[in-house]
């Protein structure tokens, strides 16, 4: 009984000793990763949200300016990536506990909670969350402004409507968009869609449709049918994965739509989109490192708009022709959203008014 | 007893390093240093004070469905539902814990969990009513269920119960309705002295008492135990009911002691992964601690791994699953510490 007992352990021991020995070969073959004690180098975390990288999105983009403040500005960065929303509070414990990040993103509004409970345990640890007000004295919060998001889009449409030579284009100056849910933000989303087009031609009929979800391209399409078939040529899209219907219905009506998020939508139907408004988290991601290296890192809400480049409208390889003068103009919008002498209006009420007082911008050949 | 007890030890031991192995090799296939991968789980899920208690509230909550499981299939039912009754035990406790107000903490908290325990429970026990009544399998039952709950859950926190924000998450639960932390920064919920007490309880009711016994003979053989007079139908169904209070349990804490509100698909896969430490326990009530802690270590480990190291977490899932796997064939195990004890005594006797 006792020798047999000893085997077990004999037999254990060379198993750890097998293990180590495995494990000691490679050791030389792939010890690699070297971590750099310099202070003076600036380190970031990024926890991205639950659709992880290779999103095409979202995730991706942060990603993308990370590495771009990599190599450009020579920071360090880690990032993970959470399974599910309960993992938040883990990943910022872990992030906070180590205590080496100047700076943790939260590129995720889910992870809000879990931050807004965690942030003040970590009071000299920076962080920063996106889509969502985190009150906190160390905690940086991205809120983008979705009027913005379609306000561009808004004006191309306005203003292209009124333009018959255009195929298929009608006499009606009928335009839509097709929003995701009905929430707050995408609302607003609506809203600034609305001004765009009423500013380019103030009796422009606005639609809007509401898919319910964002991951319902076929509903989209109905909706986007629905528009078409009662006069409007040209549908905008901030629905997310539902966006792909109203693009389809576009080719399908031979009609017309604009993108959302990526250039993708324009590649998916160059005959029929015209445009696509873009979001540039990427630079936004590299713009707070290179304020976390000056030292001017601010916290409290910062808003993502036209006005700071979050926003930009590109026409990529479309093959509907937009007027040179359209461009420009537009290009001057963006001028003046920049400098602030035009501020977009704040509820649907205020639109007619502000209009009236900004009635130099309306679009005509 | 004991030193049937001791070979199963040595075999568990066999299976973790022969997956360890298995997992070196598929780490350096993919171009990872397996060694510095292993430092760093270790270094994640052990290395310090923070990084135990992060393994811990992690081992807490697939300890409670390990449990779970184990109270299910003693009575002869597999409960793949628990994913399920974790979420209805939730969205459970964030109802009673957001819309109940006024009243003192030492009687809202344990209202939110009764409601809990009510509400999974009777989740559960459905999948038996179906099975005994209509002769339902409990399996594709309690998957479909399992979707019922998830998205019904979602569908609450996404609309009626929303919070307002981009979030899709209920408004956090009252303050007297909060499970205090048993530490703070990082935090561990009390939850885990649930745990424990449960795991007591559950264990002396199997070993020592009248009803403990009809489960493992309901569970053996259902037939022998009808016709030895016990009723197997009124067996499954508590024990049905146990488990889904049980993982709805774990839901609950979840909201009241981690998160302080529902999260629209809070489960990273905790109901999957109980079953897996269940069965890595041997169904042993005492065993499923460990087990439970061994996936916790490697859950936190492997967050870790995945900032430092830059390995995808699903090298650990991949990890996990060979643990596992190799236990479902212990015959494999059995088969190489024969061999390997051959040689030894061979080697011995020369040696002498």
């Amino acid at each position: 009984m006792k020798n047999k007992n000893l085997y077990k352990v004999f037999f254990i021991i060379s198993l750890c000793l097998l293990l180590t020995a495995c494990g000691g070969k490679k050791i030389d073959s792939g010890g690699s990763s070297e971590k750099s004690n310099d202070k003076e180098v600036i380190k970031v975390g990024l926890i991205v949200g639950t659709g992880g990288l290779g999103d095409q999105n979202f995730n991706d983009l942060a990603y993308a300016g990370l590495k771009m403040a990599k190599d450009e500005l020579g920071i360090e960065f880690d990032y993970s990536e959470p399974q599910s929303a309960s993992d938040y509070a883990t990943y910022i414990t872990q992030y906070a506990e180590d205590g080496s990040y100047d700076l943790i993103m939260l590129n995720a509004s889910e992870a809000e909670s879990a931050l807004t409970e965690l942030a003040p345990n970590y009071p000299d640890q920076k962080f920063s969350i996106i889509d969502t007000m985190v009150d906190a004295e160390n905690v940086v919060s991205l809120v983008k402004d979705f009027r913005d998001y379609t306000f561009l889009g808004g004006y191309l449409a306005g203003a292209l409507t009124q333009d018959t030579s255009i195929e298929n284009m009608n006499e009606q100056h009928a335009v839509g968009i097709v929003i995701g849910v009905d929430s707050p933000v995408m609302q607003e989303g609506a809203l600034g869609f609305e001004a765009g087009a009423r500013l380019a031609c103030a009796d422009t009929d606005v639609r809007v449709g509401i898919v319910g979800a964002f991951d319902d391209p076929a509903t989209a399409k109905e909706i986007t049918k629905s528009i078409y078939d009662g006069g409007g040529d040209i549908v905008m899209t901030l629905a997310g994965g539902s966006s792909l219907g109203t693009i389809n219905q576009a080719k399908e009506s031979s009609l017309y739509a604009i993108g959302c998020t990526s250039e993708s939508p324009i590649s998916t139907a160059p005959d029929n989109v015209i445009a696509s408004s873009l979001e540039s988290l990427d630079s936004i991601v590299f713009s707070l490192c290179k304020d976390l290296i000056d030292g001017k890192l601010e916290y409290g809400e910062r808003s993502l708009g036209i006005y700071n480049g979050y926003f930009v409208i590109s026409y990529g390889e479309s093959n509907v022709p937009v007027p040179q003068t359209l461009k420009d103009k537009i290009n001057e919008l963006v001028g003046k959203l920049e400098s602030g002498e035009l501020v977009l209006p704040k509820t649907k009420n205020e639109i007619d008014s502000w209009i009236k007082d900004n009635s130099e911008y309306v679009y005509s050949e | 007893m004991g030193k049937g007890n001791s070979n199963k030890v040595v075999i568990l031991i066999i299976s973790l390093f022969i997956s360890l192995i298995v997992g070196a090799v598929v780490f350096a296939m993919c171009g990872y240093s397996p060694l510095s991968a292993y430092i760093a789980i270790l270094k994640g899920g052990l290395g310090s004070r923070s990084s135990i208690i992060i393994s811990l509230s992690q081992t807490m909550i697939i300890a409670f469905m390990g449990l779970a499981y184990i109270t299910a299939i003693r009575a002869g039912i597999c409960n793949i539902g628990l994913e399920g009754q974790m979420y209805v035990g939730a969205i459970a406790a964030a109802i009673a814990g957001v819309y109940i107000k006024g009243i003192p903490s030492f009687i809202h908290v344990p209202l939110v969990l009764l409601m809990a325990i009510v509400a999974a429970g009777l989740w559960g026990m459905l999948v038996a009513v179906l099975k005994i009544r209509f002769g339902a399998n409990e399996i594709i039952t309690a998957i479909m269920l399992n979707f019922i709950a998830e998205n019904f859950t979602s569908y609450l926190v996404s609309g009626p119960m929303k919070v307002e924000g981009t979030v899709a998450q209920s408004e956090r639960v009252q303050d007297s309705a909060h499970l205090v932390n048993l530490v703070d920064t990082p935090q561990l919920s009390s939850g885990i002295l649930i745990f424990f007490f449960l795991t007591i309880i559950i264990f002396l009711i199997m070993k020592y008492t009248r009803f403990g016994f009809e489960v493992r003979v309901t569970g053996e053989n259902a037939l022998a135990a009808e016709t030895g007079g016990i009723s197997a139908k009124r067996t499954m169904s508590i024990a049905m009911f146990t488990s889904g209070a049980i993982a709805g349990l774990a839901g609950a804490i979840i909201v009241i002691g981690v998160n302080g509100r529902f999260i629209d698909g809070f489960s990273s896969g905790f109901g999957w992964d109980g079953i897996a430490v269940a069965s890595l326990a041997g169904l042993n009530v005492i065993g499923n601690i460990f087990s439970s802690f061994l996936f916790g270590v490697l859950r936190a480990g492997a967050t870790v791994v995945n900032r430092t190291a830059r390995i995808p977490y699903d090298f650990i899932v991949v990890i996990q699953a060979f643990i596992v796997l190799l236990l479902g064939c212990p015959k494999l195990s059995e088969d190489l510490y024969g061999k390997i004890r051959k040689i030894a005594v061979r080697k011995g006797k020369k040696d002498e």
